[in-house]
């Protein structure tokens, strides 16, 4: 948990210490004070490393069918069971983040950081540049995500690009807005009036006071972004609206979900877990950053 | 102020004009779906489908259906639906109550849980409930809407074979407990989804701001602590919670369509799905537009309201 | 065969289709769940045998005519499941709608249960066929709904005219080609005599998939049959229900017509329809109560609630009509009839029907087991199930097929059986003949008018065929043309052609008989593109209060006015 996130920072003992810690050191220091970030991190990698390998690395191809006894349970060659295909559901939770992957990247990298930057650019200098950023902005939030999903899938069908750019979209302008929020309070905080009255130019305050003073709310945007990408991602392929590769939310729904009502409660429950874990890390993740890199956090 | 609020208003129509411009145009590229092949059967001739196609205005070049499409609509005319020749708009006034119930509900569950567990964590800050209410929070905000609103129908079953009711809005008006049996369980869990984001980000901006100069010398000045909190803190605070409401109230319209779905309620959210799995493009089209005049009147009541909340901010 | 007798006899089945658990409420849930909507699932019409599934025959399983002096509760109403939203109340705008109502709101000319497949007279007093273009239908008494704009008037001759001739025009709802290009039109020399005038000699006239359509022969008033347009808002019929109200396509309520022509029914005060798209949830309800009748998804399901609730309810099997094909095509890199053979021979329908309904299902031809007129079980087994993925491998290597493109495979996003049965057709093919083939969902619509209909499709489509009553649907694909449309395979084969089109006319049933079995072992030969699989033995589950359910009946179970509620 990030419980480590508010005890009092370790101060540096200046006195014996001549010069920085390692990189290492100072790694291990922070991983040390923030084992729930670390938990998130190692939850995200292996995700990211699913995504890409996951497939390759199952022990059964996921849709390969009667690999076991339908439905049964949890056992040493199938830690997680068997569906009623007799498919292996460990493979299908490892390929099944795939998915989710690809979704999630588009939406952090396109969405999130893209979104963050213009959302800071414009919350700081205001005037036109803001005005275009925001009305172009909420021209695409008058979108919701969901919204815009429908729209393009009326329009292209269910596939896998149509939820790419639809969540993208959604994280690009979702993104902007808080940060805005944010950097428009930065804007008129005290310290950037003195820095303007030692004459340092606009440029220089954002970049070297403003930008890092929200820049742990785009961390937190981040994971917060992946989180989001991944549930809307279950959530669409749940309601049957996904693609149709190896989904965790598909495998949630319908038929499964019937079948775990009647005791076969593992068809659901890892695609589930798998779900959660995930978005569970990038939640703990984001806020170990947070903790990290707040500056006003670090004293 | 005044003046930035009158110029907000005055782009308010152009953004929905903007968004409505892309819906109408998109739907109508070449390689995009065509709706007259999914109004015919094995039997139908050539000719037949001529005539449903002009029937249903699409045989038309784009830019003329735009034109009928936009005078239409300042009539006040939205057209018919594809897959059943009804008016648009009835079919939009008989749903939208439920989505607004849902929504009201969940913002109003989400709000009034994550601020209060917000301030109750930022003020107790390590204490056992601090702790209690973050890891809550994290665990809930991982797990994904629809299994909440599953477990909701299926655990009750198993345990003690109550099946909460599904299926079918009742107006609150007409019969207020039979309603809000229907909404109260299911926009409670979509709120507490909500709530968890809400009670973190109050939590982290109360302690934020309680390390503000302005924060010590209220304490100096011998003000009590919850006056501090409430007055000074929580009113600061505000900035980021009501942006963040912002965005979960653009978050539910896909909350309420799992909603619709799970609990069977036929509100916008399913209309709009079955409408886009049938190519119904007037509805299509003018849900699009109706969610943008909604979510920009939103957006712009939340960017008046950081002048309102805080003084210092300025708009130019 | 004398020609009364054909006349009287066309539908009969030699083998009974008894033990369906086709109910007012559960088949009800057929016409929403089984059409456009969800799978085979709660299919009608089936095996008495199929209850050996492991069923415990419930004592409402056989038909239950009510017992002198039991005392029958007219208030009651009933509870069903409405699976989907229907997009519109309109019967000509849709299957579900247009089943729905076919049922209870309009009344029919006359129906053939199942069982016997003699046709019954319903609203006809009378049914005189003096050659096979024509027939005559004498009607009985009967009034409309005592709604605008038909306001209690008679039912006139000149209504039963102006609803056929509006159905034959419609062109959403799914008309079989009877409808174009055998029916000709009507004469109504007095308001009680309906004289029908055919344009060719169809041996399936009356069956439930043409002249006897649910949806198509619904007597309507004329006023609304000449403006369709009316029944987007209301619906005014002769039947046993009136329609009463809906909430945006959902959540019906229907109330009993007091003056329906048979007196004193229907029993039922009313039915209220209950929308429930989550099988998870209908369970609940169902066990809650909610609801009087659900369909099974599965073996688990049902062992589940007879664990719950022992004898309280009653668990109807019943054979499925709706066969699940995986059709391919016959021209481009299929157009070898060994492409095809070996696609045949990879499947194991074995497999499927393990994977798909837990052992509960059966082998089908293309004319699904439930009727006289399949093939034996013997021959199934060695032609259509037969399995063997070494000789086809062998086949298909002899050809010029290009292994290494991928094809696709199309299937409707109805459920998840549909998207099941893709996987399984799929995995197979690429394990018994290295096929590269990427599965690829589609909305209903578009899967329907543009895959099927328009053919489009690289490679591969599969769905589970609708519960035809009559033979003759199933093998109409071999056709040249399928309705107004090239075939949806592109198969072309003249002697099929010339064959499917003669049986229609062959009025002997034995004949008949004969000639549909011949087809399909032709089609088998020629390795047509429609492939059959298996069908599954469904289950439906209703409370034993539920009193007075004719089963067996197929569909027309649903005409029975005699169910009632029976809480003691």
């Amino acid at each position: 948990m990030a419980t480590q996130s508010v005890t009092a920072p370790q101060t540096f003992d200046w006195a014996h210490v001549p010069k920085r810690p390692g990189f290492a050191r100072r790694m291990g220091r922070l991983a040390r004070q923030h084992p729930a970030g670390v938990f998130g991190l190692v939850i995200l990698l292996l995700f990211v490393f699913l995504g890409l390998f996951g497939k390759q690395i199952a022990p059964y191809p996921a849709d390969e069918l009667s690999v076991g006894l339908p439905l049964q349970g949890p056992s040493s060659a199938h830690p997680f069971g068997l569906n009623q295909n007799g498919q292996d559901v460990f493979s299908r939770v490892i390929s099944g983040a795939h998915v989710s992957f690809v979704i999630c990247f588009w939406a952090v990298f396109l969405g999130a950081g893209m979104g963050s930057f213009l959302g800071i650019l414009g919350g700081y200098f205001g005037r036109w540049l803001d005005y275009l950023i925001q009305r172009s902005g909420e021209a695409f939030a008058a979108f919701p995500s969901l919204v815009l999903f429908l729209m393009l899938r009326t329009a292209f069908g269910p596939t896998l690009k149509t939820i790419i750019v639809a969540i993208a979209i959604g994280a690009l302008f979702g993104g902007n807005r808080v940060l805005r929020g944010q950097t428009i309070i930065e804007r008129n905080q005290v310290y950037v009036e003195s820095a303007r009255a030692v004459g340092c130019s606009e440029w220089r305050i954002f970049i070297r006071h403003v930008v890092p003073n929200v820049l742990p709310l785009v961390v937190v945007i981040m994971s917060g972004t992946a989180g989001a990408a991944i549930l809307a991602e279950s959530a669409l392929a749940f309601l049957g609206l996904g693609p149709a590769d190896v989904s965790w939310g598909r495998d949630m729904s319908g038929n499964n979900l019937s079948i775990a009502r009647t005791g076969y409660w593992h068809v659901v429950v890892f695609p589930g877990i798998a779900i959660s874990l995930v978005v569970l890390g990038a939640n703990l993740l984001g806020d170990s950053l947070r903790d990290i890199w707040d500056p006003r956090l670090r004293k | 102020m005044r003046q930035y609020a009158l110029r907000r208003l005055a782009y308010m129509p152009l953004i929905v004009v903007v968004v409505s411009l892309i819906t109408f145009f998109t739907l109508r590229l070449p390689f995009a779906t065509d709706p007259v092949t999914l109004y015919v059967n094995q039997n139908t001739t050539q000719e037949q489908e001529d005539a449903i196609r002009a029937d249903l205005g699409l045989d038309k070049p784009v830019l003329e259906q735009f034109v009928v499409w936009v005078g239409d609509l300042v009539r006040g005319d939205l057209g018919h639906t594809f897959r059943s020749n009804q008016p648009v708009w009835p079919e939009i006034q008989r749903r939208w109550p439920v989505n607004l119930e849902i929504l009201v509900f969940s913002v109003f569950f989400s709000t009034v849980l994550g601020v209060t567990f917000g301030v109750i964590t930022a003020v107790k800050q390590n204490s056992a409930a601090d702790y209690g209410f973050r890891v809550f929070a994290v665990f809930g905000q991982s797990i994904p809407e629809f299994f909440l609103l599953i477990l909701l129908i299926v655990l009750p079953s198993l345990w003690w074979n109550y099946s909460p009711p599904v299926g079918g809005h009742v107006s609150i008006f007409e019969d207020p407990v039979k309603n809000l049996r229907l909404y109260l369980p299911p926009t409670l869990l979509l709120g507490v989804g909500g709530a968890a984001a809400l009670m973190r980000l109050t939590r982290s901006t109360l302690l934020e701001v309680f390390r503000q100069d302005y924060i010590r010398t209220a304490r100096a000045k011998g003000l009590s602590g919850n006056k501090v909190i409430l007055q000074h803190g929580l009113r600061n605070a505000l900035i980021p919670i009501v942006t963040l409401t912002g965005a979960h109230v653009t978050a539910l319209f896909f909350g309420s369509l799992i909603l619709e779905q799970i609990f069977s309620i036929n509100g916008l959210g399913q209309f709009f799905l079955v409408s886009a799995m049938t190519a119904d493009f007037p509805v299509v089209q003018f849900l699009v537009f109706y969610t943008a005049v909604v979510v920009v009147t939103m957006n712009l009541l939340i960017d008046l309201s950081y002048a309102v909340i805080d003084p210092r901010v300025k708009y130019a | 065969m004398e020609r009364e007798n054909y006349w009287q006899r066309r539908l009969q089945r030699r083998r009974l289709l008894g033990g369906a658990g086709v109910t007012a409420l559960g088949a009800t849930t057929w016409a929403l769940a089984g059409c456009g909507d969800d799978d085979d699932d709660g299919g009608s019409g089936g095996d008495a045998a199929a209850t050996a599934a492991g069923v415990k025959p419930g004592t409402a399983t056989a038909p239950t005519p009510t017992t002198a002096g039991e005392t029958i509760n007219k208030d009651g109403v009933g509870k069903a499941r409405q699976t989907a939203i229907f997009a519109s109340i309109n019967p000509y705008a849709g299957l579900d709608s247009g089943l729905l109502w076919g049922f209870t709101v309009f009344d029919h000319l006359w129906y053939t249960p199942l069982d016997t497949g003699v046709r019954e007279n319903f609203l006809a007093a009378s049914i005189e066929q003096p050659d096979p273009l024509h027939f005559t239908v004498k009607l009985q008494d009967s009034v409309f709904h005592d709604k605008a704009p038909a306001n209690g008037r008679a039912v006139k001759a000149s209504d039963v005219k102006a609803s056929f001739e509006s159905a034959a025009k419609q062109t959403k709802i799914s008309n079989s080609s009877w409808w174009s290009q055998v029916f000709d039109h009507i004469e109504t020399p007095d308001d009680k005599t309906v004289n029908f005038v055919l344009k060719a000699v169809d041996a399936w006239t009356f069956s439930s998939t043409n002249a006897g359509s649910p949806i198509a022969s619904s007597i309507l008033p004329e006023e609304i049959a000449k403006d369709p347009t009316f029944m987007d808002k209301d619906l005014v019929g002769s039947g046993r229900y009136q329609f009463v109200s809906h909430q945006n396509g959902a959540n019906f309520k229907l109330q009993r017509f007091d003056k329906w022509r048979i007196k004193g029914e229907p029993y039922l005060a009313g039915i209220d329809y209950k929308l429930i798209q989550e099988q998870a949830a209908a369970l609940a309800a169902f066990s809650a109560q909610e609801i009087d009748g659900v369909g099974l998804n599965n073996k688990l399901e049902r062992e589940d609630l007879v664990k719950k609730h022992g004898d309280k309810i009653v668990v109807d099997a019943e054979d499925s009509r709706a066969v699940w094909l995986l059709q391919t095509r016959a021209d481009g890199g299929f157009a070898d009839q060994r492409v095809r053979q070996a696609i045949y021979l990879a499947l194991d329908r074995k497999q499927m029907v393990d994977l798909m309904n837990f052992g509960e299902g059966k082998m089908s031809g293309p004319v699904p087991p439930a009727f006289g007129e399949a093939l034996p079980a013997a021959e199934i087994t060695s032609t259509y199930a037969k399995s063997d993925p070494a000789e086809a491998k062998k086949l298909l290597a002899a050809t010029s097929f290009d292994v290494n493109h991928e094809y696709e495979m199309k299937y409707p996003l109805l459920g998840d059986r549909y998207q099941q049965f893709a996987q399984i057709a799929q995995s197979q093919l690429q394990k018994n003949l290295g096929l590269k083939i990427k599965l690829v969902p589609e909305d209903f619509g578009k899967w329907l008018a543009q895959s099927l209909y328009g053919s489009q499709y690289d490679g591969f489509i599969c769905y589970p065929t609708l519960n035809y009553d009559d033979p003759s649907s199933y093998i109409g694909a071999y056709t040249k043309q399928i309705g107004g449309r090239p075939n949806w395979a592109a198969f072309s084969d003249d002697e099929l052609d010339a064959l499917v089109i003669k049986q229609k006319t062959i009025l002997d049933d034995k004949q008949r008989l004969a000639a549909v079995q011949e087809i399909q072992r032709k089609a088998y030969a020629k390795a047509a593109p429609f492939i059959p699989t298996f069908i599954a033995i469904t289950n439906t589950a209703n409370w034993a209060y539920v009193k007075g359910r004719v089963i067996g009946r197929g569909s027309y179970g649903l005409f029975n006015g005699k169910v009632y509620i029976d809480k003691g």
